[in-house]
């Protein structure tokens, strides 16, 4: 007899809730984080309970957009952790060359910082001309923005830093311009992304991908729904094809046929099967 | 009798014959020798002595007849020669020598007459001699020859006796040498013969007894079975000799044999036991690693070692500390169907098998109760017939225990074996269980460090989200500075104006200092004048007293009253005189004051006995409220603080008609002296207010009354008199304390008069210039910042939308001031034209050198622009020495392309950022915007 606490079965009923209103899911997500977020939104709010809460969003469609919002982290770099871009660019950039064509599945892109660095970073590597690089989130205001390429200036200084750590080639200045409202990263970038929404716990695979970056999202899933995302990229991997995650991710996942590992420090792994 | 006895007793006799065959020669050959020597040297040697003797005889008696014939001549000579004792003596010598090796009685007799016959016969040769010497005729000496001659005779025929004497002893010993040889010959034959048989004899006798025994023992040796060593046939030892031995010996051998094939036997059963409990325990073993699951290893573990165990039941149990009381579960069986099961669980020391967890033994049961629970095979139940149950151990401590019960007996290798993998059994659970320890742990670590990792995107996203909020305060800020910099507009125009003000107030300064001076002078000479003045009043008054007492009682009424007015009138010009006095001294700067103590209770009290009468013939309540929290004792002039209060006390009671005075002690608050220039070095601070319900000060008069020879109007003056001086002395009395004095009043209400004074214990500090000026400036600064506080509220007011018509926001490059490092004067003159009109402030620099230079002296740079290849100092060496005094400052390398690795050499060398040259402007700009934004 599993012995729910009230607050925790005020949360089951809110994410129902979200998941009948919306079709977002967040029931699979992992518990703490989501409870935080909502704890924080009733503080903000000055609500007293979570049920408060669950009745404000059924009943205001704005407040329902701004608990949205608050399940949507979104927090990203350009070039994040270097080290990982540079790992990427010196161990499996020589495994594309031969590639006709290089698609790149970017999940849980956020702001699509991460979508432009890879971009940058195959362009330098002179594969621009033959990648695709599709960038998806679930929520759709981030994807907009992403689609922007708007960056404000002061986060421009530690991307230029991440850049130049992640082994660039060029002047960081070269990829974008800017005004006293931000930079705007040059729009030859964004001819090789494909911006979309997709929600990785409702939706399935698009396509085969021979790269998918997945970074500091599996973090916000309980481990169920890891699998169930883990299952999702290796089904949309092509042979060979490299998974990317966050540097303090890693894949726990029943069945280790699925994923070899590539490069663990960098948290780089390869599905099984040698040919590419 | 012994092998070797015998062989020794054979070849002994052998030897034996053969040496006495060897001495018997031997002695047959000794004893032919000793004939022979006989035969050849005693008898040979004696004739051949006997017929050397003769010979030599017949030599001597030749030489005798010689003589005869023989010239005188001559004779003497053979005198000589008959007489040489050497003839002689050879002859007795040989005669001795005869004599010693003769051994016979006959022939020692024959030998001692021929010696004595020799003697003789050599006597009559002497004799002849000495004849011859004494020249004797031929004839006697004839003579003497002849006499002898018989013994001469005599002597041979002995001596041939003696010769054929000793020729037939001669004659006898080879008689007897050939005897002997013949005996000899027959004993020889006979000897050997003997022996021979002797011989072949023991050699048969030896032979045949040995050869009986060792074909005994070897047909015994043949008929061993080199395959079934476990008996080997004894020899039936009859012998007591070395065969015999080695049939013994034989025997020892074999029934060792026999022992070491058993013992062989047995090391093998054991060794094939051991394998078996080794390969069945490996690869149980095995199994351990292959699971990681402890029910997984269990139930394993017992399908595989209760089949190998002969046994038909099997259940393991496994530890299960809950609620700190260890239970034991059941987690795997064999053979065992879920209802037919005894215990699912049972408790330390519950029945054997709790027990056995107890005793940390292994329990062997053999007579199985017949309660016991039965193994079901498909046509019915059978009773177990054994039964173990082992506890499974790691450390000192029951982690499991594993129970087999069996139809048959367990063997003792079943027994070894289960208590064998029962011992590895704890490890491997211990193992998994650890194992999955870790595994949870690892995974737990993994949650966490994901946890943390959301966490900490949540943080961010909150600091975000935070970050947001504070841009849009700061836009808000933003909108705010640009009001704020049209306020600060207006009130640098007010300053303006206050400017000017300031100035016009400076020469109205001077006009005053002027006007001081002169009023000083006027003071001075109001003094003089009045002291000139007291000294007649003082007589007048004087005489004018002593009239009106008129103690001769000379006078009229009406001249006493005449009197009366005129000391009256003295009286007042003297209080009029006496208050120019003091307000001319004060303005003059003459006036003293001296600090000591005051106490202010005693003060109070005694202000209010001089004013009570006054209070009762007015019919006025006078009230005298003193605080708690005031000191007792405040250092200050007394005497000029008690003419303060009388002043303000009879001002109080002069100008109320009804009502009440009033007069409060209390502690000054902070605010209230904050601008007191002394504010700061003086912690106590006394506040007295005199308040009256009198006819009050109208507001705009109020600044006036402080004013020396000011009344509220005349009409006033007329009714309540005074000389108006006594306000503008008490302010003036105030200040010289180092307080204030401030009035608050409406008209017709009353008024209230505020003294603070401090408690100086040290005298007046010495107020310097400049903290006066600093005082003065506060107080105008109050005063403007009031105004200015009272415009932004006015300002406030204009709407947004006006302010972003009017105004446009600065660039974040404008007003910056960059430096820009480059030794090409055209790309110096571009960049300079092009930051410029950014609204830049613009430093150009010729080389590394000149730009460190410039950076040292100038506080405000924002960026440097460098460029790499310059003279005196390159670019990679000024921003190391730029880093070394300030690591903040954005430095943009501008690098030539070509040159491989300068990205890293300008990263190294502290560049913030790099731009390839040729430099595209917007390029440049954008990276200036990001690196200063």
């Amino acid at each position: 007899m599993v012995v729910f606490n009230k607050e925790e079965m005020e949360l089951d009923l809110l994410l129902l809730a979200i998941y009948r209103l919306t079709g977002f899911d967040f029931r699979k997500y992992m518990r703490s984080s989501i409870m935080r977020r909502v704890q924080n939104r009733l503080s903000l709010e000055k609500l007293s309970s979570i049920t408060s809460l669950t009745e404000k969003i059924i009943h205001d469609e704005t407040f329902l957009l701004k608990v949205l919002s608050d399940f949507s982290i979104n927090v990203t770099e350009m070039f994040r952790d270097p080290s990982f871009f540079k790992a990427f660019r010196e161990d499996v950039v020589p495994l594309l060359r031969d590639l006709p064509e290089i698609r790149v599945w970017h999940a849980g892109c956020s702001t699509g910082e991460e979508a432009y660095s890879m971009a940058i970073l195959l362009q330098e590597e002179g594969l621009g001309s033959r990648t695709k690089i599709y960038a998806t989130d679930m929520n759709e205001n981030v994807i907009r923005k992403a689609e922007q390429g708007i960056i404000p200036l002061q986060k421009m200084q530690l991307y230029t830093k991440n850049y130049m750590s992640a082994g660039g080639k060029k002047s960081f200045s070269e990829y974008y311009k800017a005004d006293s409202e931000g930079a705007y990263l040059n729009s030859s970038l964004k001819d090789n992304i494909i911006f979309a929404q997709h929600n990785l716990v409702t939706d399935g695979s698009f396509n085969e991908f021979h790269i998918i970056i997945c970074r500091n999202v599996l973090i916000y899933f309980g481990l169920e729904l890891q699998q169930q995302v883990f299952k999702l990229f290796n089904d949309s991997l092509s042979p060979g094809g490299f998974l990317g995650l966050g540097s303090k991710e890693s894949i726990r996942i029943e069945d280790p046929v699925l994923f070899e590992n590539f490069n663990i420090q960098e948290k780089l792994f390869r599905k099984k099967s040698r040919n590419l | 009798m012994g092998f070797k006895k015998k062989q020794f007793i054979g070849l002994g006799l052998t030897v034996f014959f053969m040496f006495l065959l060897l001495f018997i020669i031997l002695f047959m050959m000794q004893s032919i020798k000793a004939n022979m020597l006989e035969m050849v040297q005693d008898r040979y040697h004696k004739v051949n002595e006997a017929t050397e003797i003769r010979q030599q005889l017949y030599k001597n008696d030749r030489d005798l007849v010689n003589l005869f014939s023989t010239s005188n001549s001559d004779l003497e000579l053979a005198a000589e020669n008959l007489q040489s004792e050497a003839n002689k003596n050879k002859i007795n010598t040989k005669l001795l020598q005869l004599e010693t090796i003769l051994n016979r009685n006959k022939s020692k007799v024959l030998v001692k007459e021929i010696k004595d016959a020799y003697e003789t016969y050599s006597d009559m040769q002497a004799k002849i001699a000495d004849q011859i010497k004494g020249k004797a005729s031929k004839s006697e000496i004839q003579e003497t020859y002849n006499k002898e001659l018989e013994t001469r005779n005599y002597l041979f025929s002995k001596i041939d006796e003696f010769k054929v004497f000793q020729e037939s002893l001669m004659k006898n010993s080879l008689q007897d040498a050939t005897d002997k040889y013949d005996q000899l010959v027959t004993t020889l034959i006979v000897v050997v013969s003997i022996a021979l048989i002797l011989i072949v004899l023991v050699m048969l006798w030896v032979i045949r007894s040995t050869v009986s025994n060792i074909s005994s023992i070897t047909q015994v040796m043949k008929n061993v079975d080199f395959n079934n060593l476990s008996s080997i046939p004894r020899i039936q030892v009859k012998a007591k000799d070395e065969i015999g031995e080695i049939a013994e010996a034989f025997n020892s051998m074999a029934s060792s044999i026999e022992e070491y094939n058993s013992r062989e036997q047995r090391y093998t059963a054991e060794i094939q036991e051991q394998n078996w409990v080794q390969t069945n325990s490996v690869e149980i073993v095995n199994i351990y690693s292959r699971h990681v699951t402890v029910a997984g290893l269990a139930e394993q573990f017992i399908r595989k070692l209760a089949p190998v165990m002969g046994a038909s039941l099997g259940a393991l149990y496994l530890k299960d500390d809950r609620e700190g009381k260890a239970v034991f579960k059941k987690i795997a069986s064999y053979a065992d169907t879920e209802d037919s099961v005894g215990k699912q669980e049972f408790n330390i020391g519950e029945g054997i098998i709790g027990q056995c967890v107890k005793e940390k033994q292994p329990v062997y049961l053999k007579d199985i109760p017949s309660d016991y629970r039965v193994v079901s095979t498909g046509l019915g139940e059978v009773q177990p017939k054994d039964l173990i149950i082992a506890p499974v151990m790691l450390k000192e401590e029951v982690v499991a225990v594993a129970e087999f019960a069996s139809l048959s007996e367990f063997t003792a290798r079943e027994q070894k074996l289960l208590e064998n993998v029962i011992e590895t059994l704890g490890i491997g659970i211990t193992n998994i269980i650890g194992r999955m320890e870790v595994e949870r742990l690892l995974t737990e670590s993994q949650a966490q460090t994901e946890e943390l990792q959301a966490q900490s995107e949540e943080l961010q996203t909150q600091s975000e989200e935070l970050q947001a909020q504070s841009e849009e305060l700061q836009s808000q800020t933003e909108e705010l500075r640009m009001t704020n910099e049209k306020l600060e507009e207006r009130s640098r125009d007010a300053e303006l104006k206050s400017e000017e003000l300031q100035a016009a107030k400076e020469q109205l300064e001077e006009k005053a200092k002027q006007l001081q001076l002169s009023s000083k002078y006027k003071s001075e000479f109001l003094a003089n004048m009045s002291h000139e003045l007291r000294t007649p009043l003082n007589s007048i008054l004087l005489l004018s007293e002593m009239l009106t007492d008129d103690p001769d009682h000379e006078l009229s009424e009406e001249q006493k009253e005449f009197a009366n007015v005129i000391h009256s009138s003295g009286q007042d010009l003297l209080n009029l005189i006496n208050d120019i006095l003091d307000l001319s001294k004060i303005e003059a700067g003459k006036l003293e004051v001296s600090f000591e103590e005051v106490y202010l209770s005693e003060f109070i009290e005694r202000m209010e006995r001089n004013f009570s009468q006054t209070a009762k013939n007015k019919n006025i309540d006078f009230n005298v409220n003193f605080s708690q929290q005031v000191p007792p004792i405040i250092y200050t002039d007394e005497q000029r603080l008690q003419q303060i209060i009388k002043n303000l006390l009879s001002n109080a009671f002069k100008f109320t008609e009804k009502g009440s005075v009033s007069i409060n002690i209390d502690h000054a608050h902070p605010e209230e002296i904050r601008f007191n220039p002394l504010a700061s070095q003086v912690d106590a601070w006394v506040k007295i207010s005199v308040t009256d319900t009198g006819i009050g000060i109208a507001q705009d008069k109020q600044s006036m009354i402080f004013e020396a020879f000011q009344q509220v109007d005349g009409a006033i003056m007329r009714k309540f008199g005074g000389t108006g001086l006594g306000l503008s002395i008490t302010k003036e009395f105030c200040q010289l304390l180092g307080g204030t004095c401030t009035v608050e009043s409406q008209e017709g209400k009353g008024s209230t008069f505020t003294i603070i004074i401090p408690n100086l214990p040290g005298g007046m500090p010495a107020l310097k210039e400049i903290e006066a000026a600093e005082f003065q400036a506060a107080a105008a600064l109050e005063q403007t910042s009031a105004a200015g506080l009272m415009s932004v509220d006015s300002v406030v007011k204009v709407p947004a939308e006006e302010i972003d018509h009017n105004t446009s926001l600065p660039t974040v490059l404008s007003g910056k001031t960059v430096i820009v490092a480059d030794d090409d004067h055209r790309n110096i003159f571009a960049l300079k034209n092009a930051l410029l009109k950014e609204g830049m402030n613009v430093i150009t620099a010729e080389n590394g050198a000149e730009c460190l230079d410039k950076m040292m002296v100038l506080d405000s740079v924002d960026m440097v622009l460098m460029d790499i290849m310059m003279p005196v100092m390159d670019g990679y060496e000024a921003m190391k020495r730029i880093r070394a005094i300030n690591t903040e400052i954005p430095i943009i390398a501008l690098t030539a392309k070509a040159m491989k690795g300068d990205r890293e050499k300008c990263i190294e060398a502290g560049a913030t950022d790099y731009i390839s040259k040729p430099l595209k402007l917007d390029q440049l700009l954008s990276a200036m915007q990001v690196w200063l934004s």
